[in-house]
Order: C-alpha cells, then sequence, then structure tokens
C-alpha cells in the first residue's frame, strides 16, 4: 500500500492542488459580480468624498434650506449626468428641465424620483449609467432646472437620434436641438 | 488485429493514474461549475419572482383603483347631497393618483407611451379634487360639469373592463411580464412580453378621442393654452430678435452664434446659444428671445464664478439697477438664495403698494463681480397687464378675525397671488410666526377665504417660500 502511495504521490499531490484550484476560480467567478458593485459602490462614495466635496459642501450648505430641492437635487443631478456627460451646459439644464415639465404634465409620474423610475423613461437608469461618477456641472444644471430655468419651453420628450432605437419617440414633433439631443413636444 | 491491439493499449492507458486524475480534475470542475450555474439561476429566479410580484401587486392595485373610480363616479352621479357628493369627489381624487402611481410602474418596455390613460387618470382626479373644494365652498355642480363627469365615467368604464380581461389573462398565467430586456432571453417570453405591453397599449387607444377638459385645477388643459397677457401684439423674424439678445447682453461681436429653434407652447421662443470669446473656456450665453413682442423672457450666462467678494444687499442694488435699465420699473425683491457663488432674487411687481407676485422675475448676480449671469421673466410675461385692483371688500380688522389666534403676526399688506387653476387672488398678505417657523397667511379681500398658507424659510443663505 505504501509502495503504491510512494509511487503515485506526486500524481495525488497534483490532483488535490488542482481540486483546490478549481474550487477557488469557481469562487472567483462566482464573487466576480458582487464584488464589482461593491466596487462601483466604493468608487461612488470617493468620488462624492474627494473630487465634489468642495460642490457638495456648498450644495449642502445652499439646499439646506428648501427640503424639495434637497430631496430632488441630487436624483435630478445624477440623470442629467448619466444622460448627458460631455454634453453643453445648457443641454444638460434642458435635460432636468424636461424631468421636471413631466411632473407637471397630467400624462405623467407628478413626482420628479416617478418621473425618472418610470420603466423605460431614461437609458441611464436601465443601464445604471445613473450611477456614474457625479460631475460638479450636473448639480449646477439640475440647481438651475430647479429654479425654474427652462431650456426647452416646455418640451417633454428628448432622444439622441444616433443612439435611439425607439420608433415611437421619432413620431413626436421636434422643437430644438441642444448638442446631440434632440427635444420634443 | 489492430483495432483489438489498439483497444487493448487504451485500457492500458486508462488504467494508468494520469489519466484517471486528469478526468477527475475535470469532473471536479464541472461539478463545481454546475453547482455554481444551479446557484446562479436560483438567485436569478429569485430576484425574477421578486420582480414579477411587484409587478403584479402594481397592476391589480391599479384595476382596483379604477375600479372604485367607476364606482365612485357613478354614486356621485346620484347621490343628491352635497356633502356626500363631496366627500365621493375627494375619493375618485385618491384614487386616481394611486391608479396613475401604479400605472407608471409597470414595466411596459415605453411606459411613456401610455401617457394618455396617466393623462386621464390625473384628469379624473384633479377633476373630482377641484369639484369636491367648490361643493365644499356651498356652490354646486354646473349642467356642464355633470356632462364632463358622465362622460369621464364612460372612460372608467372602458378602462376598467379591458383591465379586467387583461387582469383575468395575467392572474391565469396566460400573460405574463417579461424580464426587463435580460439579454438573451428565449424567443417565447420575448413574445409574452410583447403581448403584455401591446395589450396595455392598446388600452391606451381606447383614449383617442379623449375630450378637452377645462376646470379649475393644475391639471386641466387651459394651462398649457395660456396666452401670455404682458407682450406686445408685433411679431418678431429670427434677425430681429438676434439683435435684440444682443443689444440686451451689451454684446458688438460674438465668436459664435449658434441658432437652437424655435419652441414653446405658451410663449414661442428664438434660442440662440452666444459664444462671446472663445478665449474665454466654457462661457457660453443661450438666450430666447419672444416670437410675440421681441422681449428677451430667458438668459443663462454659464460663467464660471470664483469666490464671493460682493454681499446680498450689493448684488440686489446691481440686479435693481440691472431691471431699471431693461425696462421694469417698480419692482421688489422677496426671496433670495445663494448658491454656486452665485444669489439668486426674485422681483415681483408692484402697483401702487400692493404686491402683485404674478409677475415675477428672477435675477441671478455672480458674486464674484456682480455681473448678472441670470435672468427669467416667464412668469412676469405670462401675467402681467394693467390690473383694475378693487377696494378690498373687507378690513384689515375683519380679515384679521379670520386667521388662526395662534398665529402672531408681524406685518400685513395687500397682495395679488397666483392660484393652482391659473387664476389670481386679491389678498391680504399676513406674515409672522408660529412656533418659531415663519408663515405668510393669505385671507381673500373680497370673499374673506383663506387662499394659500406659505412657510417662509429663512437662512444665512437665503429666504424661500414652500
Amino acid at each position: 500500500m505504501s509502495k503504491i502511495l510512494r509511487k503515485y504521490s506526486l500524481y495525488l499531490l497534483l490532483l488535490f492542488i488542482s481540486f483546490i484550484l478549481s474550487i477557488y476560480t469557481a469562487k472567483l467567478i462566482y464573487d466576480v459580480r458582487r464584488s464589482s458593485y461593491e466596487k462601483i459602490e466604493k468608487k461612488l462614495e470617493k468620488a462624492l468624498e474627494s473630487s465634489d466635496k468642495e460642490v457638495l459642501n456648498q450644495s449642502i450648505e445652499t439646499q439646506g434650506s428648501t427640503s424639495y430641492q434637497n430631496k430632488d437635487l441630487y436624483l435630478l443631478a445624477r440623470v442629467i449626468n448619466g444622460e448627458a456627460r460631455g454634453e453643453p451646459y445648457i443641454g444638460q439644464v434642458a435635460i432636468g428641465a424636461v424631468i421636471i415639465n413631466r411632473t407637471k404634465h397630467p400624462g405623467f409620474p407628478k413626482t420628479i424620483s416617478g418621473v425618472i423610475y418610470q420603466p423605460g423613461a431614461f437609458t441611464c437608469v436601465s443601464d445604471g449609467q445613473i450611477n456614474a461618477k457625479l460631475e460638479p456641472t450636473a448639480l449646477k444644471a439640475a440647481r438651475d432646472a430647479l429654479n425654474g430655468w427652462d431650456p426647452t419651453n416646455g418640451c417633454i420628450y428628448y432622444y439622441n437620434p444616433a443612439k435611439t432605437t425607439n420608433r415611437w419617440i421619432w413620431s413626436r414633433k421636434v422643437m430644438l436641438v441642444i448638442g446631440k439631443h434632440r427635444f420634443a413636444k | 488485429m489492430s483495432i483489438l491491439g489498439g483497444y487493448k493499449e487504451l485500457r492500458e492507458r486508462l488504467k494508468s493514474v494520469r489519466l484517471w486524475s486528469i478526468m477527475a480534475v475535470t469532473l471536479g470542475i464541472l461539478v463545481i461549475v454546475a453547482l455554481w450555474g444551479v446557484n446562479q439561476y436560483r438567485g436569478k429566479a429569485n430576484y425574477h419572482n421578486y420582480l414579477t410580484n411587484m409587478w403584479h401587486r402594481a397592476f391589480f392595485d391599479m384595476v382596483g383603483y379604477v375600479q372604485n373610480i367607476q364606482s365612485l363616479l357613478s354614486k356621485a352621479e346620484v347621490s343628491g347631497d352635497d356633502r356626500q357628493r363631496a366627500v365621493l369627489y375627494t375619493e375618485v381624487w385618491r384614487n386616481a393618483f394611486a391608479a396613475q402611481e401604479n400605472l407608471s410602474q409597470l414595466p411596459i418596455e415605453n411606459n411613456v407611451a401610455l401617457e394618455k390613460t396617466a393623462k386621464y387618470l390625473t384628469q379624473v382626479g384633479d377633476l373630482s379634487f377641484s369639484l369636491s373644494k367648490q361643493l365644499m365652498s356651498g356652490k354646486k355642480e354646473t349642467l356642464l360639469q355633470k356632462k364632463q363627469l358622465k362622460k369621464l365615467r364612460a372612460y372608467a368604464d372602458k378602462l376598467s373592463n379591458s383591465l379586467n380581461e387583461l387582469a383575468i389573462e395575467i392572474s391565469q398565467g396566460r400573460l405574463r411580464w417579461g424580464e426587463v430586456r435580460v439579454v438573451g432571453t428565449s424567443r417565447l417570453k420575448r413574445v409574452s412580453q410583447n403581448v403584455t405591453s401591446s395589450r396595455m397599449l392598446a388600452v391606451e387607444a381606447g383614449f383617442k378621442d379623449y375630450p378637452t377638459l377645462i376646470y379649475d385645477g393644475p391639471f386641466s388643459d387651459h394651462i398649457s393654452r395660456q396666452i401670455p397677457k404682458g407682450l406686445p401684439e408685433k411679431l418678431v423674424t429670427k434677425e430681429q430678435a438676434k439683435k435684440i439678445a444682443f443689444e440686451f447682453l451689451n454684446l458688438k461681436r460674438a465668436d459664435v452664434v449658434n441658432y437652437l429653434g424655435l419652441s414653446g407652447d405658451r410663449i414661442k421662443v428664438y434660442t440662440f446659444e452666444i459664444i462671446p470669446d472663445r478665449k474665454i473656456r466654457y462661457r457660453t450665453i443661450t438666450i430666447a428671445i419672444s416670437k410675440k413682442g421681441g422681449k428677451v423672457i430667458w438668459m443663462i450666462d454659464n460663467r464660471a464664478t470664483s469666490s464671493p467678494k460682493i454681499g446680498v444687499a450689493k448684488a440686489k442694488e446691481n440686479a435693481k439697477k440691472f431691471l431699471i435699465a431693461k425696462g421694469f420699473p417698480n419692482m421688489i425683491d422677496t426671496f433670495y438664495l445663494k448658491q454656486d457663488n452665485t444669489a439668486l432674487i426674485n422681483y415681483i411687481f408692484l402697483q401702487n403698494g400692493i404686491k402683485i407676485y404674478p409677475d415675477m422675475v428672477k435675477i441671478r448676480v455672480a458674486l464674484d463681480t456682480g455681473q448678472i449671469v441670470g435672468f427669467d421673466a416667464t412668469p412676469y410675461y405670462m401675467s402681467h397687464t394693467s390690473r383694475n385692483i378693487p377696494k378690498p371688500a373687507i378690513s384689515e380688522r375683519q380679515a384679521r378675525n379670520l386667521i388662526s389666534k395662534n398665529f402672531d403676526v408681524q406685518s400685513v399688506s395687500l397682495a395679488i397671488i397666483p392660484l393652482d387653476s391659473g387664476k389670481e387672488a386679491f389678498t391680504y398678505e399676513f406674515l409672522g410666526k408660529y412656533d418659531d417657523k415663519y408663515f405668510a397667511d393669505y385671507i381673500n379681500a373680497i370673499t374673506g377665504k383663506e387662499e394659500n398658507i406659505l412657510e417662509i424659510i429663512k437662512d444665512p443663505n437665503g429666504i424661500l417660500s414652500m
């Protein structure tokens, strides 16, 4: 018996190691998703803490005065950030204005969160872009929109003609074009 | 022979531990991957069930609310008691808003396309609420309002029926809410998802001939069709508008001028994007000039502002000068807010000492240079007109008796305020304190009715109303 063991000990060891390795790999694959979510969260926290610290402090300081704006400001800024990063500033305010216009329109939910989380309403909500790193301009744009500036003058739809696959949206009348977005009634 | 020999050889090799070990490892990996897969699948199934349950809850709740609307409206048609009807209308309002909320959560691929159904639910609720208020103030429904309600009830019947059919099919498992665009969904699932979506869109099609509804509420169709009262009749062209924009901004020339389009449903405006100097990074001015009257409706100057060098008092002084220069005399400041190194100040029109809140202009002053970086006169041009303000029918003392005794009044003035319905009310404005909080209480100067209460929030960064 011991003879056999000695003879094949190397193979047994190899077998054992590969078994451990395979378990480890499986666990690794299993954890990839969870850890990636955690990483995103951590990154978000960091982003909020460091780069936007100044902007954040300012906004907390100034926005503390109205709970309406406080509650919705960040949510609005996140959608603007997710939908219109890299767009001209006015295009960012316009996205915020469309959301606010919807809350005042009978055909849409009456709250900013209701409008934002309506299924299929905003691509950045469906694909997770809403959690991207918050740029300070998005916060500023959100504030302008909440303060009543509306570059679209009452539009309730917009789309990027290069990206949209939704045929229904093309039937709406285009009122103006800001950056890459068409704004429609 | 050779095949048999090969077989023998293979058997020999199979016996060899090396091959066994490789097979064992492969098998081990397979088992682990399979376990992992099963785990993943179960997790996904759990999420899917969870979501489906939420969607079902939203859908069945909505069906229930729509049924309630239908039965409450028909009860209101039957009832002869004003108070009873007022209660029924409030119930309709509650059910309609709950129904709309649930509708907007259904996993239709493009939920936004259910706009007409949502609009119906909003308006049936909004109209009922305004009727309930009307009844409470002692006015019965007019014949026209009763006709409107009957029409709305017919829609509730139709909607309720088609939703019920859907509900039966869903509860029998014939229709399912599909998964939300998961890559690699089987074709079958995709089809069933489309069926539910298209069935909901068919319900939406039932509102094709939906009438225009005008009543006393914020979601009435007349709100989006209001005509600006404060704009001159003369129409201007795009070129003239561009000139007006340059005059307003005191610019001789600019590096870039982009025309963005003609838009707006109440005030049609030409919108321009102006970059005065390309060397100053990120500075763009966006400005909108009305087609009717050629007035500057709003302006945003996206200049980066550095840390504040002036206070709010100086900012107000600058804003006031700016307003006078641009043709807005008799404006007084009310609320203000400091943010992003700027001060946002609200100005309202003053007519013979009476505050006209609807005629509002917002000015934003950069606190580093004192420059005006934002302007919005939309409310002003919507409502400003030469008003014939009557003498108050009740005295200040009478009005004071109508407000709560707990309210510590600090100042009183006359004011015209905007109402939700788009109308205006002539009121006494009582500013005061209650429980260390500031409030503004508005008592109608003609009827004595309390029209509105605002909470005033004061803090180091501003004064705001809520």
